[in-house]
């Protein structure tokens, strides 16, 4: 039985449709990418999933799921007085499980705990997000671009100690990323969205040429590197 | 007169409001609590011209005006600033239209030393039950502070902390007006 499984979702907001028609479902221990163009209603469709925003049709969770959400980002007052001990503290996370997981982030725990929470840079404060959602052990965690902010050795650091936590503790993942590397790497499913559901499937079935035509439009060229980019400009100057 | 009691009102009331209040600043709504002690005026009023407890007035006002507020922020997502600003400077205008005039000073600054017999239980108890909520919610409330989303995620059920904590904030202000104004 899937953890998770969306039954023709749509979202309205002020009389416009967002999102529509989407099925789906995750099971146990998947990896599920989300692909599609700034704007496509990625996001949207996460907060809808995890119920932050009004929407119709099915979300059917398993019994007793626990959730983990990484969002893109917390906008965090800078000066707000909160080291990141407190605030692991405040959602009754033990210092202890968060100091192994940001670890294996790469982010060394000694003098981490006493440190204000406003002057982590961006990246640092990603981890913590990360290391929060995961310490809870989720059966489900919803990734929205989590190596935002995060340099390129540390992306690479997140997903292969996603991957590790994930074989072990068999949570699934929901994951929005630009990155089709990434994508085609870590993912068992694709979902390509773009207002709709254009594709949905193993990533190296879906992720043709075509689709991602179809979802990006001429600028596919950028993501997919075996293409031609003849049409990119184009495009732009139209 | 201050005697000892009064200092011990003084020390509780400072106490559990210093704390509440510790949330209000991080949840940017400083100023509502000033704002606030202009809602428990027309209540206080009416209390006076009626004979009543003025803590009971303005009590009955606060609860009125915040959960007005409360209702307002969850419809409107407006900072909940913009709405004490609207409401609250309505409430004060109606206050001193009300208000007796030999008894708006005293309305609107208080008086520490005039506390009755009765005061003195009243006041201790409710900032010892002030005091021990705040200690049990204000963990939710500062992550709720942090991110909204992320506490609705957890099935943290911030509409009630939030209703809780803006009626912890009438009580203290309630009591507060009285002595402090």
């Amino acid at each position: 039985m899937p953890i998770l499984e969306i039954k023709n979702l749509k979202v309205i907001v002020d009389g416009h449709e967002i999102i529509g028609g989407l099925d789906f479902s995750v099971e146990k221990n998947e990896t599920l990418a989300i692909v599609g163009p700034n704007g496509a209603g990625k996001t949207v469709l996460f907060k809808a999933i995890l119920g932050l925003l009004p929407h119709s049709g099915d979300v059917k969770w398993a019994n007793g799921v626990k959730v983990g959400y990484v969002p893109q980002r917390v906008e965090l007052i800078r000066d707000f007085p909160l080291s990141v001990g407190d605030f692991f503290d405040i959602q009754n996370i033990s210092l202890q499980s968060a100091g192994i997981l940001l670890n294996l982030l790469g982010i060394g725990v000694v003098d981490i705990f006493s440190a204000n929470l406003g002057i982590l840079s961006g990246g640092e404060f990603q981890k913590v997000l990360i290391a929060s959602a995961l310490a809870d052990n989720p059966d489900i965690v919803f990734f929205d671009e989590p190596t935002a902010g995060v340099d390129v050795t540390g992306e690479a650091t997140i997903y292969k100690i996603l991957t590790r936590l994930q074989d072990t503790k068999k949570f699934a993942i929901i994951l929005i990323s630009h990155d089709l590397n990434v994508v085609y790497k870590y993912a068992d499913k694709v979902l390509c969205l773009n207002k709709r559901q254009l594709c949905y499937g193993h990533p190296l079935h879906e992720l043709t040429a075509e689709n991602l035509q179809r979802l990006y439009g001429e600028d596919s060229a950028l993501h997919h590197h075996n293409h031609g980019n003849s049409e990119f400009n184009a495009h732009k100057n139209d | 007169m201050i005697n000892i009691f009064t200092i011990i009102v003084a020390l509780f009331i400072g106490a559990a409001a210093g704390y509440l209040g510790s949330a209000m600043v991080l949840k940017r709504m400083s100023l509502v609590g000033d704002a606030l002690s202009h809602v428990a005026l027309p209540g206080m009023a009416l209390a006076m011209l009626y004979n009543i407890n003025p803590f009971i007035g303005a009590f009955v006002f606060l609860v009125f005006g915040i959960l007005l507020v409360w209702k307002m922020e969850k419809s409107t997502k407006l900072p909940i600033e913009n709405l004490v600003g609207i409401i609250f400077t309505a409430s004060l205008a109606i206050g001193i239209l009300i208000t007796p005039e030999p008894e708006l000073i005293e309305a609107l600054f208080g008086d520490i030393a005039s506390i009755s017999f009765w005061d003195f239980p009243i006041i201790i108890i409710c900032s010892l039950v002030i005091f021990f909520i705040t200690r049990r919610i204000i963990k939710p409330i500062v992550f709720s502070i942090i991110s909204d989303d992320l506490a609705r995620v957890r099935k943290i059920n911030i509409d009630y902390y939030n209703l809780l904590y803006l009626l912890m904030v009438a009580v203290i202000v309630a009591l507060g007006v009285k002595f402090i104004g």
